[in-house]
Order: structure tokens, then sequence, then C-alpha cells
């Protein structure tokens, strides 16, 4: 072959190559977080160097919804109708647009309600976060190319640099930069009229500066981010949600940047990808987010496994390791053989409520113990409190209300390391999340071990209980009443618009739910019951002390004062366990549709959810028409139409005074009463 | 073929094809069946590293085989006796028994991604099968007075 031929086939080879690299590089890939395994000496080597090696351990994470927590915006990661799909949200309308595998939105530009063709913009989705609950999605900010504003720049630089260091890069130690957490967003909301810290410059300045300035932070903050489609899928149910719907707190959750939901980089990333991190390129002015990988991969729990990679690329190291089985010299960390506390921490990084300390969580590794990088929040009685916890309720007044229940059991469903901290099995060392959890040997729904699903989970320990279970539970052996998780782990945490089990493992007691409203799990599986009921079988079976109640908590269902004089959170529990299957079977299925249409026009989104799915689940309204989302007057109609639907299906279910039934008929004008005295004050689960 | 000089060799490479074609062809069938009957130990997610090893034990021996009969249709055209040949009959009677058995004991025992120890076999199985096809090569070359 003559060289010429051999340069003019390898010129046809490079300009195929050239194009095929053109054609599978989308716009979107741009924009995506930079992988942090493809600079030099990272310390990160990607789930797809640990395949080749660990074959098994990656095929059965690779099925789980830590993986695919959050995924790169094609189709494998996207499943539902896009194309053609419209949205509206106050006055605002967006349209989703799908070309072949990619996906965009045509939405209003910031602050504007897009109405005028100007004021819309058209934005590729880039990743997608969630995967068995709701699916969120992930835009470019769309000035992403924009250059700063250079006139509010200038106007930065005078007024604001003092504090801010030039270019909002912070003073020296990185103090007050706009491009770190907590400052680094939602500058829209500061600098208005009710902006103290700035009362001074803005007096100072006129409105023209201000938003100048404004515009300036906004071009500086946010090139490089990613913020949050307003939408969500709620996938359990297939429909589309707005994202401020999907929270318990009273009305919408309004976003600090209309229309745009939140910002990836500075709460979502850290517990959403691996290693992620926003790093300001201030020679090039704009910020770039990096991960080692989208979704939770095997370096979250095993730590930065590059050395290990490293080392044991030699096949002479490898085969030594696995003939002596040694792995003390390792690189990396296996979390089922560190203590329950160490392993248990790993788990920590995400699911746990910590306030960070210096350094943060984000330098935690596997096999560290928690506590040098966070404080793990607990709730504390009356101050004074220890500075940290101080500093945080100064940023957060609702801390404790939104956190825990007033016992101190953490409230927010996914932050299970606050409840097992509190739990005696973990504080006596014998049990981490590795316990009933395994992220290999367990099916995805709830990474649950098959032998944990049951009993034996507590018995593996607690053996002489099962030899006579009956005599423990006071329940049949085989009923949901002996079923250790039932009793012990009741629903009691919120997340995701629906009830969790607690981790933190206790017994029930009316004496905590009558002083805290804690609901316990006698009475929100026997709905039917009172308070002073549990306690005389919690009194006569355990020997607990005889609680002192109220007559209202002697005599009436304490499912039905938590549903209708409770708090949003109680309510929403309650309205939960209106459908779960074991409370039925215990309480029976006619009576709480009555109840549940009390709180269909509820003021908190979940009370309203949580009633309408609890309520198609009873007889009779399965085809109860009825959206938690539509707007209040919608809602009241709905309330009346299944109050009377009930009124139609079961007109004589006979006297139960405990469900306020006289001769078939529920004592409205009490209910009225009791609706009255509802509690209303705020509670805003942080989910 | 009685007046070959190398008549034994070139039944023994007969036979040895044939019974390598015959037991690796059958452990294809039985890899088949165990896809059939979708054998845990075989398919499961987990046993990449022995499926892989055993897939190739089953090629292999297989190929082998057909090697050993084209070497005894080589040596039947060659015709005439050489202590080289010698040498490489033996060299690819070694590979036909190193080269599967590794793959096969390979996948045995596995490691994760790395197969077992039986694997240190293949390396000594190829370089045997690559001597054997050397010397082929070198004894094809015409005789001098013939080039």
């Amino acid at each position: 072959m003559k060289l010429g031929t051999v340069f003019m086939v390898l010129g046809v080879l490079v300009a195929f190559g050239s194009v095929l690299g053109f054609v599978t590089t989308t716009s979107e890939d741009l924009y995506l977080p930079r992988d942090k395994t493809a600079v030099p000496q990272s310390a990160f080597a990607s789930s797809r160097t640990c395949r080749s090696c660990h074959p098994d351990q990656y095929a059965s994470w690779y099925r789980t919804y830590h993986r695919t927590m959050t995924q790169v915006a094609t189709p494998d990661a996207i499943h539902q109708a896009w194309d053609g799909v419209s949205l509206s949200r106050e006055g605002r309308t967006y349209h989703l647009r799908r070309e072949g595998n990619r996906f965009f939105v045509d939405m209003p530009r910031m602050a504007t309600k897009g109405e005028a063709l100007e004021d819309r913009v058209l934005l590729p989705v880039v990743q997608t976060t969630g995967s068995h609950h709701m699916q969120s999605y992930w835009m470019p900010a769309p000035w992403l190319d924009e250059p700063p504003e250079t006139q509010g720049r200038d106007r930065f630089e005078k007024h604001c640099a003092a504090c801010h260091g030039p270019g909002g890069l912070g003073l020296e130690d990185g103090e007050r930069s706009l491009l770190a957490a907590g400052l680094g967003t939602n500058v829209v909301q500061f600098l208005g009229p009710d902006d103290e810290t700035h009362l001074e410059i803005l007096e100072e300045l006129g409105s023209e500066d201000v938003a100048r300035i404004v515009r300036y932070v906004e071009r500086l903050q946010f090139p490089g981010r990613l913020t949050m489609f307003p939408f969500t899928w709620f996938i359990r149910e297939q429909r589309w949600v707005f994202d401020g719907l999907t929270y318990l707190q009273p009305g919408p959750r309004e976003h600090s940047v209309e229309p745009y939901g939140n910002n990836w980089d500075d709460k979502c990333d850290g517990c959403h990808a691996t290693y992620a991190d926003y790093r300001w390129d201030g020679d090039a002015q704009r910020g770039f987010s990096e991960a080692v990988e989208l979704g939770i991969a095997c370096e979250e729990c095993h730590g930065p496994a590059a050395r290990h990679v490293a080392r044991l690329r030699n096949p002479l190291e490898r085969y030594r390791r696995h003939l002596t089985a040694n792995a003390s010299e390792d690189d990396i960390v296996n979390p089922a053989k560190l203590s329950p506390k160490l392993a248990s921490a790993i788990c920590a990084q995400c699911h746990a409520e910590l306030i960070d300390k210096d350094p943060g969580v984000e330098a935690f590794r596997p096999g560290d113990p928690i506590e040098p990088y966070a404080h793990v929040l607990r709730r504390y009685g009356e101050p004074p409190y220890p500075d940290w916890i101080q500093e945080a309720l100064e940023d957060n007044q609702g801390l404790f209300r939104d956190s825990f229940w007033p016992d101190g059991t953490i409230l927010i469903a996914g932050r299970d390391y606050n409840g097992l901290v509190e739990s005696a099995c973990f504080i006596r060392g014998k049990m981490s999340c590795l316990s009933c959890h395994s992220m290999h040997a367990a099916e995805p729904d709830d990474q649950l071990r098959p032998e944990a699903r049951g009993n034996d989970a507590c018995l593996s320990c607690h053996q002489e209980l099962g030899t006579d279970l009956t005599a423990h539970t006071h329940h049949a052996p085989e009923s949901s009443g002996s079923q250790c998780y039932n009793c012990h782990m009741p629903h009691t945490t919120w997340g995701l618009l629906g009830a969790m089990r607690a981790h933190r493992i206790d017994s029930p007691s009316v004496a905590v739910s009558a002083s805290t409203g804690r609901p316990n799990a006698c009475n929100l599986c026997h709905l039917d019951t009172s308070l002073g009921d549990a306690s005389d079988w919690l009194t006569a079976w355990y020997g607990q002390p005889v609680v002192e109640l109220t007559e209202e908590e002697r005599d009436i269902a304490a499912s039905i004062l938590w549903l209708i004089k409770g708090n949003g959170l109680e309510r929403a529990v309650l309205a939960w366990h209106m459908s779960w299957k074991p409370a039925l079977e215990a309480s029976g299925d006619t009576w709480q549709a009555a109840y549940l249409s009390q709180v269909l026009n509820d003021p908190y989104p979940a009370v309203r959810h949580a009633a309408g799915r609890s309520l198609r689940a009873l007889p009779g309204f399965d085809d109860f028409a009825y959206d938690y989302t539509d707007a209040s007057h919608i809602c009241d109609a709905a309330a009346v139409s299944a109050k009377q639907r009930w009124l139609a299906l079961f007109p004589s279910l006979g006297t139960r005074p405990s469900l306020l039934l006289v001769d078939g008929a529920i004592d409205w004008n009490l209910v009225a009463a009791l609706q009255a005295l509802r509690d209303n004050s705020r509670i805003e689960v942080d989910e | 073929m009685n007046a070959s000089p190398n008549s034994r060799r070139i039944w023994l490479h007969l036979k040895l094809g044939w019974v390598w074609l015959l037991l690796f062809a059958t452990l294809g069938l039985v890899l088949e069946g165990l896809h059939g009957l979708k054998a845990g130990f075989y398919l499961d997610v987990g046993m990449e590293t022995r499926r892989l090893m055993w897939t190739l034990a089953h090629t292999h021996g297989t190929l082998i085989g057909i090697v050993h009969l084209a070497f005894a249709v080589t040596l039947e055209r060659i015709d005439r006796p050489g202590d080289a040949l010698g040498v490489a009959s033996h060299a690819l009677v070694a590979a036909g028994v190193l080269l599967p058995i590794g793959f096969f004991l390979g996948g045995v025992v596995t490691y994760g991604g790395d197969p077992g120890l039986g694997v240190l076999l293949v390396p000594i199985g190829a370089v045997s099968l690559i001597v054997a096809a050397a010397i082929v090569v070198y004894a094809l070359k015409p005789p001098r007075d013939q080039q």
C-alpha cells in the first residue's frame, strides 16, 4: 500500500471520528457537572472502574434508586410523556418539548409571566433527580453565556466589595463570598424593601443602581449553575405537580427566584450526586458544577478509590489479596466491616439533619466518625443552648419545630440517623443502619435485607421474645399487632407526600402523645380508640404509669382529635393512616371518610393530598373526583360533596361514642367545635 | 497413509482432534443447557467471570480440536520426518490440554472480576500453541532445491 493511500485512509478515519464526536456531544453536555475523575491526580475512580473487578456488587448497586437519584436527562431517565405537555401555575405557562432524545422547556424568563414572546426562553433539560417517588428536572440558568453587567459591576465594586470582596468573591478568608453556600443564592430576595441587613446601602442608592447591582450579582452567581424546573413528576401518581405543593407547609412553597426552583449547587448536589461541588473560575467569570458521578455511587460509601484501583491494577497484588484475604492495608472502606457507629456515619452524610462544623460534611470520608465534620441536630430543651444551636436558631427560628416532634423525635423522613441515635439499640452499640438495610443484598424499594423484612430483624437480638410472641405483644402472633415495626417504628416521619417509619426505635407511650402530640403506635392502628383506651392497655400489659388525660382525650378517638384539631403535621400523619391497611383491618373502614371530608380543604396541601389519597382507598370513594392542587373553593366543594356521599353510603353505623357516632349520626356540632380549636401554628417540614 | 513417515503422529492428532471436538462441543451443549435452565451459578450477574471463562474453555477446546485435525492433514502433506515437527506435535498436545482446561478451571473459583488460579495454565498453553504454529510455518518452507 502506498504511503499516500495510508494517509488518505487515516484522514477519512479522523474525519469520521470528528463527525461522530460532534454528533454525540450535545449542548446539554456542556451544562452537566464536570467529571471529577477526569482531572489529573483525581482521588476518584467512578463506578465504571469498580465494575471490572466487582461485577456482582456493581450489578446489585445498579438496580438501586441511589444510582438513579440523579441522571442525565435522556429517555432512559424520563419515562413519561413530555412533548406537547403544557403546565400552568400562577399565570405562567410552561410548554414541554422533545426533539429526538433531547428534552426542552419553553418557559417564562425570570421575574416575568412569560406572556410576551421576548419574555420566554427555551431551556434544555440537563439532568433529572429522583426516580422512585418523584422526579425533578434541572436546567441551566438562562443567562449562562451572557457577560456580567458592567455598570452593575462598577456599582458593586463601589458599594459592596468592602464586605463581599472584589467581584463578590469574598474577603481574604472567603467570608461573605457571594458564591459560598448560603450567600450564593436568591440575591433577588435581598436588596428588597424588607432587607434590614442592607438598609444603609439601600438608602444611599437609587432603585436603578440597586437593580443594576442585582443584575450583576445574578449573572455573577448563576452562570454554570443549574436551576430546578418548578414542576415535579409525581411517579407514584403519574402526574405533574407544582414543586411547591409537594412539601408539608401551609400553602404552596414559593420559589425565591420565580419562576425558577431550587439551585442545584447550593443545597441539592451534596446528597443527590457523588462528591459534588461548585467551583468558581475567576478568570472565566463563571462557575462550574462538578461531581464524581451523578447519583449516589460506589465511592460515596466506600471512599475515594483511585489509589485502591491503581494498586490493584497489578494482578500479583490482586491475587495476593484474594488468596490471603488481607485487607488491612486497603485504601478503601468496606462499611460492613466497620463498627456500627462508623458504618452508620456513612449513611448519616445524607440521611441526617446535620449542622456543618468546619470542615463541613463535604470533607467527610467513609470510615470517619461524623462528629468532626458536623453536629447531629437534636432538639434541646430550654436555653441556654450550645453556641452552634444558638447560631442555627438565629438562622432559622423554626428549626426545632420543623425538624422534631416536641419529644425530640425527628419528624423529617429520610433523616433516619437522627432517630437512630436516640434509640437504645444504637446507643448500646449493637445496631447500625446495616443491621436492616443493604445496598447490595436488598430490594431497591427500601433497601431492606430480606431477613429484616419481618420480626427476625429484632428477634435476632431479642430472642427471648420470639418464643412466645403473644405474651409480649398481646396480639395474635400472625397479626399486624405482632409485627415489631408496627409498634416500635410507627409512621411518624413525613416526606415526599407520605408518612414513613420513624427510626427512633421506642415503645408506644400515651404519656408522650398527650404531652407532645406525637401519635403513638396503638392509636395509629386502632384509629377508633381513644388515648384513654391505649393508656389502659399499656398500663395493664406493660405496667406503664396511668396517664392523666382530659375528658376529651379519654373519650374521643385520638385519630379524630389529631386529624381535626392537631397541627399540620399531626393532621397529615393521621390522614395518611386512614388508608393504612393494618389500621383499616383493626378499625373498620366505614367511618373514616366522614372525618377525611373535613380536611379536604385543609390549608396544608400535604394534608389535602393525604386525605384525598386515603379517601379514594375507602369503600364507595374509589371514583371520588378530587385534586388537592385545585383552588380553595373547589376543595371546599369537594369537602361538602365527600361528606354528603358518606352520609348517603353509611346512614346507620349505630352508636360508637369514641367516633362521635350516636344512633348512626355524627355529632357535627362537636366536630365543628373541635375544628375551631385546630392548632394553626405554622409548621414547615424541611425535606 | 501407512507410507507416511509421520503416520503415528497423524493418527494421534486425528484422534485427539475428534476427541477434543466431541468433548468441547459437548461442553458447549452443557453451557447451552445451563442457559436453558437459567442456572444461577452460571448466569447470575455476579457470575460474569465464570461465564466468560467457561465460554472461552468451550471455544478454545473446540478450535484446538480443529487445529489438531488441520495439523494431521498438514503432517501428511509435508510427508517428511523431522524432530521439529515432533516438537510441534508435543506443543500442540500441551496447548490442547492447557488452554481449555486453564479457562475451565479459571471459572470454577472466581474472585469478583478475576478468574481462579487455574487461568495461569492459559498463557503456558498459548505459548505452546504459538510455538507449534511457528514450527509448522517453518516446516512448510519449500526445500532449497524447490526454491
